[in-house]
């Protein structure tokens, strides 16, 4: 049980519905696919995430095995953690569920009598928390999103100072989107540093697109881009 | 986060008797007290004692909080005021709802108690709640969440209990729970890695809370977060006045020991003292000058008189 656990995961923060190219539920399944988890946060406030849009934030956050929550800006930055920290605890589970379910033919800790579950949960605990993280954020960055920028990234900012009190290893990198040349465009690339926050908002290219799915199918991409020597050479890791 | 908490509209209301499915031991509901980050307490009546019961709808978080208290318990006794009654499931239709029991804490939180208080009192009550963290610090852990109202003081004893232990948290891990106004993080000055300093930043910034009141201090934090204007304030306020050099060392040190910590209260606390005798040696001065000089009168008024 003390193998090191390793989590790649991607973090969506959108105010709208995707309206370009492949279909963002699919995408998240094709990051499922490749072990990327992808959770998605919804800001509520005069964006124009209606109805449908909060049915897309949830069927990709579900396609992408991860979670999704729905916002307003105020709010943003203790969610962006939140939900990365419960992300990474919910495939835990599953996995513990799993295994009990081999063990003990019943496939709920739930079910466990509480002191049991105590110790249970303790190891996982100690897995979420000791275990390395690849994340990506990606930002939305049409029109509708430029007022929110500025708390987006105090949130990033917060995050990150967040990220880096974890006891295991990370990795973050920051994308937005749509971009001049791709969908996708790397602001912050994969670093175990701190980094400032002032490169979003004077970047700002307004376009009406929203290329969600297109975007998600090219982080796939950039995750392939880490260096594993590197990280094989500091982790005895497996995937979830 | 409200949309942690989808507890059935008035499940739990005063007079609903409520019993555990593996220990079967029954409480009453007397009232809702408040709600942490990942539960909401009741104050309860089990064989006509009263209690506090933690509810959740998230084993997860609450099973990690149990198995710190009961660390604690075992190590510090009831020293710390850390034990745990009973650890049950509530079960509801459907739904499982864990919870714990733990013992109720009466007394008035130290923003109410600090309230129109002297430099004194802030100082006292600083000392002995930078001990209690000590001794949980000696322990390998961070209190994490802490803030006025999860500090409570007996105003008789002036017993301090700590409550909500949400946040407590080992050391070298992240802060599992804390609040945005008292988070070292959110106050950029350093990170949200579990170590003393992080629980006597939030310590610090209670207290000038008090001390400046909650307007101003929110105030600060929304417009700049810069600690730096909290250490301009800080020697003006008079009710932070023997704090004042603890106070600022603890803002802008990373590395402030509890060691450091306490000798410097130490030297403050001897110094005020000798303060105030040296007010009241000059007092007597004053009388026996004023006496004598009322003496000579008196002498050179007879020797006229003769």
């Amino acid at each position: 049980m003390q193998k090191k656990v390793s989590f790649k995961q991607i973090t969506l923060i959108t105010d709208g519905q995707s309206n370009m190219g492949l279909s963002p539920v699919l995408a998240a399944k094709k990051a499922r696919d490749h072990n990327i988890i992808v959770n998605v946060i919804g800001i509520t406030d005069e964006g124009a995430l209606g109805l449908n849009g909060s049915e897309e934030i949830r069927g990709i956050a579900t396609a992408g095995g991860g979670l999704s929550q729905i916002v307003s800006i105020e709010h943003i930055a203790k969610t962006v953690q939140y939900v990365t920290q419960q992300s990474m605890n919910k495939t835990i589970q599953q996995v513990i569920n799993r295994q009990l379910k081999q063990i003990l033919g019943q496939g709920d800790i739930y079910q466990l009598p509480p002191e049991e579950r105590i110790k249970v949960v303790e190891v996982m605990d100690h897995m979420s928390e000791h275990s390395h993280l690849d994340i990506l954020l990606i930002v939305d960055m049409s029109a509708s999103m430029r007022s929110k920028l500025k708390k987006i990234e105090e949130a990033l900012f917060d995050f990150q100072l967040s990220v880096r009190s974890r006891a295991g290893s990370n990795q973050i990198a920051i994308a937005t989107y749509p971009s001049k040349e791709n969908h996708l465009e790397i602001k912050i690339p994969w670093t175990r540093e701190y980094f400032k926050m002032d490169m979003m908002i004077s970047q700002f290219i307004p376009n009406g697109n929203t290329p969600t799915g297109p975007a998600i199918e090219e982080a796939i991409e950039y995750f392939s881009m880490i260096n594993t020597r590197e990280k094989n050479g500091i982790l005895d890791e497996y995937l979830i | 986060m409200n949309t942690l908490f989808n507890f059935p509209k008035d499940l739990f209301k005063p007079g609903m008797e409520l019993s555990g499915k593996w220990n079967k031991k029954s409480y009453v509901i007397i009232r809702y007290i408040g709600h942490g980050e990942n539960g909401s307490v009741f104050l309860v009546e089990s064989s006509g004692k009263q209690y506090a019961l933690k509810i959740t709808e998230h084993s997860f978080d609450l099973s990690y909080e149990i198995k710190m208290i009961q660390q604690l318990s075992l190590t510090q006794g009831n020293h710390l005021g850390f034990s745990v009654f009973d650890i049950d499931d509530f079960v509801f239709g459907e739904e499982i709802y864990p919870y714990y029991v733990m013992p109720y804490r009466t007394g008035i939180t130290i923003e109410q108690y600090l309230t129109g208080m002297r430099q004194a009192d802030y100082l006292y009550l600083f000392s002995i709640i930078v001990n209690r963290l000590e001794m949980l610090h000696r322990e390998g852990i961070v209190f994490g969440d802490l803030k006025g109202e999860h500090i409570i003081v007996d105003p008789i004893t002036l017993e301090i209990s700590l409550i909500d232990y949400g946040g407590l948290s080992l050391f070298n891990e992240s802060v599992r729970q804390y609040t945005v106004l008292y988070d070292r993080a959110s106050w950029r000055m350093g990170d949200r890695r579990a170590n003393p300093h992080y629980d006597f930043f939030s310590l610090t910034l209670i207290f000038i809370k008090i001390a400046i009141g909650e307007n101003k201090f929110k105030r600060i934090f929304q417009q700049s977060r810069h600690v730096k204007e909290l250490y301009d304030i800080i020697p003006n306020i008079n009710s932070l006045k023997l704090l004042a050099p603890v106070l600022m060392k603890i803002l802008t040190g990373k590395r402030v020991s509890a060691k450091i910590i306490k000798r410097e209260l130490e030297t403050i606390r001897i110094k005020s003292l000798s303060d105030s005798k040296r007010v009241k040696w000059k007092w007597i001065e004053w009388v026996f000058s004023l006496s004598f000089f009322v003496f000579i009168m008196m002498f050179l008024r007879l020797l006229y008189a003769l």
